[in-house]
């Protein structure tokens, strides 16, 4: 008897469950912004606690290595992220060249991560700029050297939602060196994706996004596939240390 | 106690940790106990991290685990 009532009282919460979602989706996602801007707030505060303990040196020694781990790999990281921007520029500027009246100027502002990076299962974050500010839905983020990191998923009045370009399970239409490659999101500013066979392209080289108007998305990090393969596999990421990210540059649609 | 503490380590778990500590929590909710805090954590992660119109995988993912556990639930466990 009372296995049953619990059964019941089961389908009654999913049931409920159900019904949440449906006035949520209805209200174009009213509740999930109030859990958000919770959320956020709970972060913040979450973060300047740790920060504080960190700061405390009660993990002194395990900081310091940790500390100058970070900083010998955001050193290898900005080596080569210049010499990515670099590439990027150059290629950049040779397209612009051809065609030179879409040149356009890029407004936008700088924007703090108000959220984890690594909590979400569907590559998401997100910042404290809305729709207050001006920013709209699909508007373009951008890191360091001007690397799209993602687009504005959903707005509210005063933060927003990214949703990462490297997403897991999202598809991305780019190209390498001027050859098209569908390249599959894996989280975390990785994809991967697979090039004809004989397709000249090695690690370093920028990845271009044709549906971000041509804006670099990220580089090569590792190529597979020898001669006698089918394709060549390339592991694309971006430059961009999305676990450090603090700020990012949102574009104002033109 | 303990379904509160994983229930609690779950929901803190999905504004500050990676995402496999909210999924381990709503498995471990649902395999032991007949866990509706674990459908809420798969409502509440998916109201923080998914941009509306997408498909909620987390929620689907604990209904249905809730669901799927009930018959070894009510076979081999006690605690229901």
């Amino acid at each position: 008897m009372n296995n049953r009532r619990q059964r019941k009282q089961l389908l009654i919460a999913t049931t409920l469950i159900a019904l949440v979602l449906s006035v949520d989706v209805f209200s174009g996602g009213a509740i999930r912004t109030s859990l958000r801007s919770l959320s956020s707030a709970a972060w913040g505060a979450g973060s300047s606690v740790l920060a504080r303990i960190g700061q405390s040196g009660f993990f002194s020694s395990r900081a310091s290595l940790a500390r100058e781990n970070q900083l010998l790999k955001e050193e290898i990281a900005m080596l080569q992220l210049r010499s990515a921007a670099y590439s990027a520029l150059k290629q950049e500027n040779e397209h612009l060249r051809a065609i030179v009246h879409i040149a356009q100027l890029k407004q936008g502002f700088t924007a703090p991560v108000i959220s984890s990076l690594r909590a979400s299962p569907y590559g998401t974050f997100m910042i404290g700029v809305g729709e207050a500010d001006g920013v709209a839905k699909g508007s373009l983020v951008v890191g360091g050297d001007g690397f799209v990191i993602g687009r504005i998923a959903d707005v509210s009045p005063h933060r927003s939602l990214v949703s990462e370009v490297f997403a897991p399970g999202t598809s991305i239409e780019s190209s390498v060196g001027g050859t098209p490659v569908l390249l599959t999101g894996r989280g975390g500013g990785n994809g991967v994706g697979n090039l004809p066979r004989g397709t000249s392209v090695s690690e370093g080289d920028p990845v271009l996004a044709p549906t971000l108007g041509q804006r670099a998305i990220g580089i090569v990090g590792r190529v597979e596939g020898g001669a006698a393969s089918a394709s060549t596999k390339i592991y694309v990421r971006s430059p961009v240390n999305l676990e450090s990210l603090s700020f990012v540059y949102v574009e104002l649609a033109p | 106690m303990i379904r509160i503490l994983i229930a609690t380590v779950g929901f803190v778990g999905a504004i500050f940790l990676p995402v496999w500590v909210p999924i381990t929590a709503i498995l471990i909710s649902a395999f032991f106990w007949r866990a509706s805090e674990a459908m809420l954590l798969g409502l509440f992660v998916d109201f923080l991290w998914l941009p509306v119109g997408g498909v909620p995988w987390v929620t689907l993912g604990a209904v249905a685990v809730v669901w799927l556990f009930e018959p070894i639930r009510s076979e081999f466990l006690s605690r229901q």
